[in-house]
């Protein structure tokens, strides 16, 4: 299984290198926005922001303005959302389903190694590059508070946003290596995984947006991703985690039994 | 069926995908020391087959064996494989992926060195991303992949594809070889040539089900010849009567082309003396008639 790993890491650290980069340029350019802003000019505009809008931003719009408050919105913001959620279901989706189109797979399946063995390589590969990813954030937290000088940042609350993000994009990605694992193609694959993100996320927008659809956060991944909240609190719970590491080890976990099972005609 | 050294066994095997056909009640075995040929037109169910040995697809009805195990337990380090319609990773090096593979068979790539240079690969070849090799290359790389470990059983799925003639003569003397050591060879091909050259016995699959599993010279043996008759005149060819079991192929002018089972030749032949015959030109028949013949059979309802 070592060599397996080891070709799947060796395949992943191009898409990891590029998702990192693209991550700390947009952690820096909101740095550098922050910087820009007028607090006082803004603060009227946001109270006038229709509800649909302020769902977007959080429990606490006003906290943006704060150093502590825009770094903490890099983590949740809809870009870093889609980039994070992309990483997940692109290694996830070509791991297995992609090398069933591609019928490489063949090569690897012929060999003395059991098919969970293989699932498992690329569930530890897309755990390792999301953790990875996160980590890459919450160092970048602390590198432009302390190149830019934004004052005192409780790093320890925002071990707490990385440590919610990554269980939720495992998850997304749990989801996704389950979808790959079914499936014949990465493109369903891929699709099927941006599909459950895209649903956990509305879910939670629509809770966030009207206390009649509240009861929709629950049942999200999202449903405790509030990193402007955790920050100001001073960290998260471990309820917090519950769901979506449930879900990401359940979705991986058939994934492993789901792909040892099924037949692949190549 | 069964055989005395049997290394690869299917019994009843049957396998649907869906209401789709795949194979039907195939029952072959396969000896030590034996290259085997697995003959049909696409979409016969040879791959399936193969899928089924490799434990890739779940047989629906029968079993597989190979060295006596199932597929879920078959010691894999033992064979050989070259898919069908091969594909490499890409992004790999040549030699990256022949170190990654042999990492994976966990047995040492003892014949490596060897195979590179018969197949006429050097280290700079293999310093390059698989992207850029040309599809002989990529083939080699696939023969290379499934022998370098030298395993005791080859599973070979159109082997030879992309291959310039000189690497088929390279391959097919390998296999030889590998017959001559004792191992074996599953061969699943669509070149009639190529079956006809290197194999023991082949085995004929049709629309899912084993039309036929015998000797390569067996097979040939039973093929209908091809007999050309040039008469003395076109009068004579008219009132030439065909014995029981000839068929006529085609009659124009003075001549005739006949099929006839070896059988029925000197009954033929017989009954061609009674006429002024100028010519008689008997063709050797090749597995490829013989193939024919099973699938013309077929087409009339056998």
């Amino acid at each position: 299984m070592a060599a397996e790993l080891a070709r799947r890491l060796r395949f992943a650290a191009r898409a990891f290198a590029f998702y990192a980069l693209v991550a700390l340029l947009f952690q820096y350019l909101l740095v550098l926005v922050f910087q820009t802003l007028d607090v006082d000019a803004f603060t009227p505009l946001l109270d006038a922001l229709p509800p649909g809008l302020r769902a977007l931003m959080g429990s606490d719009p006003a906290a943006l303005f704060t150093s502590r408050g825009s770094l903490a919105v890099v983590f949740a913001h809809p870009v870093m959302v889609v980039l994070h959620s992309a990483f997940a279901i692109a290694i996830a989706s070509g791991a297995l389903a992609g090398e069933i189109e591609t019928r490489s797979i063949a090569l690897v399946l012929t060999r003395p190694i059991r098919r969970w063995e293989v699932a498992a390589a690329a569930g530890l590969v897309l755990a390792a590059g999301n953790a990875a990813l996160m980590a890459f954030l919450w160092t970048g937290t602390a590198l432009w508070s302390a190149v830019y000088r934004l004052g005192s940042v409780d790093l320890a609350a925002f071990g707490w946003v990385a440590a919610i993000g990554l269980s939720i994009f495992w998850a997304i990605g749990g989801v996704a290596l389950l979808a790959s694992a079914a499936t014949s193609e990465a493109g369903r694959a891929a699709g099927l995984g941006a599909a459950f993100a895209l649903a956990a996320y509305i879910a939670n927008y629509l809770a966030d947006l009207n206390p009649a659809w509240g009861w929709l956060g629950r049942y999200s991944i999202f449903g405790a991703w509030d990193p402007q909240a955790i920050v100001r609190q001073g960290g998260g719970s471990v309820g917090d985690l519950l769901l979506p590491l449930g879900v990401a080890m359940v979705s991986a976990a058939l994934a492993l039994v789901v792909f040892s099972r099924r037949d692949i005609a190549v | 069926m069964t055989h005395p050294e049997a290394v690869i066994e299917t019994e009843h095997l049957t396998k649907y995908y869906g209401p789709r056909r795949g194979v039907e009640d195939v029952t072959l075995a396969v000896g030590r020391g034996e290259i085997f040929g697995f003959l049909g037109p696409n979409g016969a169910g040879k791959t399936t087959t193969i899928r089924c040995l490799l434990g890739f697809v779940r047989p629906s009805r029968g079993s597989v064996r190979v060295f006596g195990m199932p597929p879920g337990a078959i010691d894999r380090s033992r064979i050989g494989v070259i898919p069908g319609e091969l594909t490499l990773f890409e992004r790999m090096t040549g030699g990256g992926l022949l170190d990654y593979l042999g990492r994976l068979s966990g047995r040492p790539a003892v014949r490596r060195g060897e195979l590179l240079e018969r197949f006429a690969l050097e280290a700079r070849d293999l310093a390059r991303p698989v992207r850029h090799y040309s599809r002989g290359m990529k083939q080699k790389l696939g023969i290379l992949q499934a022998l370098q470990h030298d395993p005791d059983v080859l599973i070979l799925d159109e082997p030879t594809e992309g291959l310039d003639p000189l690497m088929q003569q390279e391959f097919y003397a390998l296999l030889g070889e590998a017959r001559s050591r004792g191992r074996t060879v599953f061969l699943s091909s669509h070149l009639l040539w190529e079956v006809e050259r290197i194999c023991d016995r082949v085995g004929i699959i049709r629309a899912g089900r084993l039309a036929a599993v015998e000797q390569v010279e067996d097979l040939r043996g039973r093929a209908l010849r091809r007999i050309e008759v040039e008469f003395a005149d076109e009068a004579g060819r008219a009132a030439f009567e065909l014995p029981p079991g000839v068929v006529l192929e085609r009659a124009e002018g003075r001549r005739a082309t006949v099929r006839a089972p070896a059988t029925e030749i000197e009954a033929l032949l017989r009954t061609l003396l009674s006429h002024r015959v100028r010519d008689v030109v008997i063709e050797r028949p090749s597995l490829e008639e013989a193939f024919l013949d099973y699938y013309r059979e077929g087409a009339g309802g056998r």
